[in-house]
């Protein structure tokens, strides 16, 4: 009988993984606000500056701006309503993208206590996950490998991933419209002293 | 496995229609990897999507535990002495679950799904329903979160809280606590359940040092990652780097080609750990790092760097291993896609790896990309192009 518990759980679980690879799809909290992208999908305006992040180079994930696009209006909700000069959007963009930076960073370390020694050759097991996270054949390694009790787990550091991947794009494509050395922009980061939002955990 | 005919139906039908958005996705992915989700998955389901005109069901919510709450009920229904009073507790989940913002729903099912029902009973289940109902008082409290009275958070960071608050939410060990009568023997305790007070407390004042306490020039963060390991298996843990954004024994030793020296090394370090590079982004890593200390490299992913550091003026270290590479070096692991070999499930795999040698205070080597590491070669130390230097 509570074996039968535990199967309609499991299902609840699907259907949260549902929810979460929906994300893949239509934007981790839902429809994004045409008002904050263009047609094109390209250009977004926020905070009356007009960014494109689809320009902005991403590497080493399989996760490009049409992925993330729809995030924006969750994560963002006063980006349609309020104005900011391009040099307040830089640092206030960059404030936040540390800040999901570090939340991602934590869901990472805290899904990697469950992955020791689980893929063979690979002494890292912060690096075994993050690595599987930012590509998308790597969540079927990871929900596999994690089992059922981990898929909840997976996907909210998934969700984590691409919450920050979001702010990081727009961040580095407001870099563009900022007194930054240009060699630095648009996909900087690094300032010279501990940012608003701390080390890296 | 007991399954009650009816409670399956229901069961079917409602995962079904709740998972018909993932055709989609299972275009291009395999189903999750779990009995369940194998069998209900449609790989090319023409179902339209929740919400659409076609189809007007939608995701979560009362579906599940509220009028869902017969699959429950159903599987509780005969058999066990206290079927009525499991019944109550679990149309209480629907109730709750109804009440949830999404983040915490996804929270919710997250927690339960980790749970092995076959060891609680409704103590356990009543203390978990305890546990959420807090968390949900906790959400809603994030929005009365104020910086050094400044005012409460503005909508953007508040999302912020609330998302982090739910990542938080998800890594306790609610297994653990239900089992641990350390816990249950705590005078804090919801029904018979376990202490929620250092939970709720943790949260909050996680969620909020986080917002409010950038704490600048900090060291919050443990320098030192998984000892032994990939490559260099008899290295040990090195010591642990100094305080971001600061730049400690600005040693003018040059201990590396093109004038590297250990403070070099030192504002590597420093700076892989408060750039924007998150975790296993080692190309935006090691490219922030050089270009704030004025390297010039070019942006891309780590297995096209071998094409690009020549161009750069960087010279190619013929014959010298990862291990014996001077600091300052940069280390180039070619993807397996690159390396014409089967590709493997790690961002490594697909895009390459490229690292710094940098060496700490006490000499012990690093390879600083993301974040410094003990171990060269990320996930494909198997596929190591050279070594380059700047000279």
């Amino acid at each position: 009988m509570k074996r039968s518990i535990k199967f309609t759980l499991l299902a609840a679980s699907v259907v949260f993984a549902a929810s979460a690879a929906i994300a893949q799809n239509d934007g981790l909290f839902g429809k994004v606000r045409p008002s904050l992208v263009s047609e094109e999908g390209e250009m977004v305006e926020l905070y009356g500056q007009k960014l494109d992040p689809a320009s902005v180079a991403m590497t080493d994930t399989d996760y490009t701006w049409k992925d993330l696009q729809k995030n924006v209006s969750e994560l963002l909700p006063l980006g349609a309503s309020e104005e900011k000069t391009p040099q307040e959007l830089c640092d206030y963009l960059g404030d936040l993208s540390r800040l999901y930076m570090n939340t991602y960073d934590g869901a990472v370390s805290s899904l990697a206590v469950h992955f020791e020694g689980v893929f063979p050759n690979e002494a890292d097991a912060e690096l075994s996950v993050a690595d599987r996270l930012r590509v998308k054949d790597g969540i079927d390694a990871l929900l596999k490998a994690g089992g059922e009790a981990l898929e909840g787990k997976v996907m909210m550091a998934l969700q984590a991933h691409h919450q920050y991947l979001t702010l990081q794009t727009l961040s580095d494509a407001a870099q563009v419209n900022c007194p930054q050395p240009p060699e630095l922009a648009p996909d900087l980061g690094a300032p010279a002293v501990a940012p608003a939002g701390g080390v890296k955990p | 496995m007991t399954f009650h005919r009816g409670a399956r139906y229901v069961f079917i039908l409602v995962i079904f229609v709740m998972c018909a958005p993932l055709s989609a996705y299972a275009q291009s992915h395999n189903c999750y990897k779990n009995a369940i989700s194998d069998y209900i998955c449609p790989q090319n389901s023409d179902i339209a999507p929740p919400g659409s005109a076609a189809n007007s069901s939608t995701i979560g919510g009362a579906s599940i535990f509220g009028s869902g709450g017969a699959i429950f009920s159903d599987l509780l229904g005969g058999g066990s002495s206290n079927s009525g009073a499991l019944g109550s507790i679990l149309s209480s989940f629907g109730s709750l679950y109804d009440t949830l913002p999404p983040a915490l729903q996804n929270v919710f099912l997250s927690q339960l799904s980790s749970l092995d029902f076959s060891n609680l009973d409704v103590g356990d289940l009543t203390s978990v329903l305890g546990l959420f109902n807090q968390l949900q008082s906790g959400f809603e409290g994030l929005s009365g979160i104020s910086c050094g009275g400044s005012g409460t958070l503005n909508s953007d960071y508040l999302v912020y809280a609330q998302n982090l608050y739910a990542q938080k939410s998800t890594q306790f060990d609610l297994k653990e606590m239900l089992g641990s009568a350390a816990i249950n023997a705590a005078s804090n305790v919801v029904s018979n359940g376990f202490d929620l007070s250092s939970i709720m407390g943790g949260l909050k004042g996680d969620v909020t040092s986080s917002i409010c306490t950038p704490a600048p020039g900090s060291d919050t963060g443990g320098g030192a990652t998984v000892a032994g390991g990939t490559g260099t298996a008899t290295q040990e843990a090195a010591q642990a780097p100094d305080p971001a954004g600061t730049v400690q024994a600005p040693s003018s030793v040059t201990d590396g080609p093109g004038g590297w020296t250990l403070a070099k090394s030192q504002q590597a370090i420093s700076i892989s750990r408060v750039d924007n590079a998150g975790s296993g982004y080692c190309a935006k890593g090691v490219a922030n790092i050089m270009l704030q200390m004025g390297y010039p490299v070019t942006r891309g992913n780590a297995h096209d760097w071998d094409q690009s550091l020549p161009s750069n003026g960087w010279t190619f270290l013929s014959g010298v291993a990862p291990g014996e590479a001077p600091p300052g070096a940069l280390l180039v692991f070619d993807s397996d896609i690159h390396a014409g070999k089967p590709v493997g499930t790690t961002g490594g795999a697909k895009y390459g790896h490229v690292e710094i040698v940098t060496t700490t205070t006490d000499g012990k080597r690093q390879y600083v990309s993301d974040k410094p590491r003990n171990n060269w070669g990320g996930t494909v130390p198997d596929n190591y192009v050279g070594a380059w230097v700047k000279t």
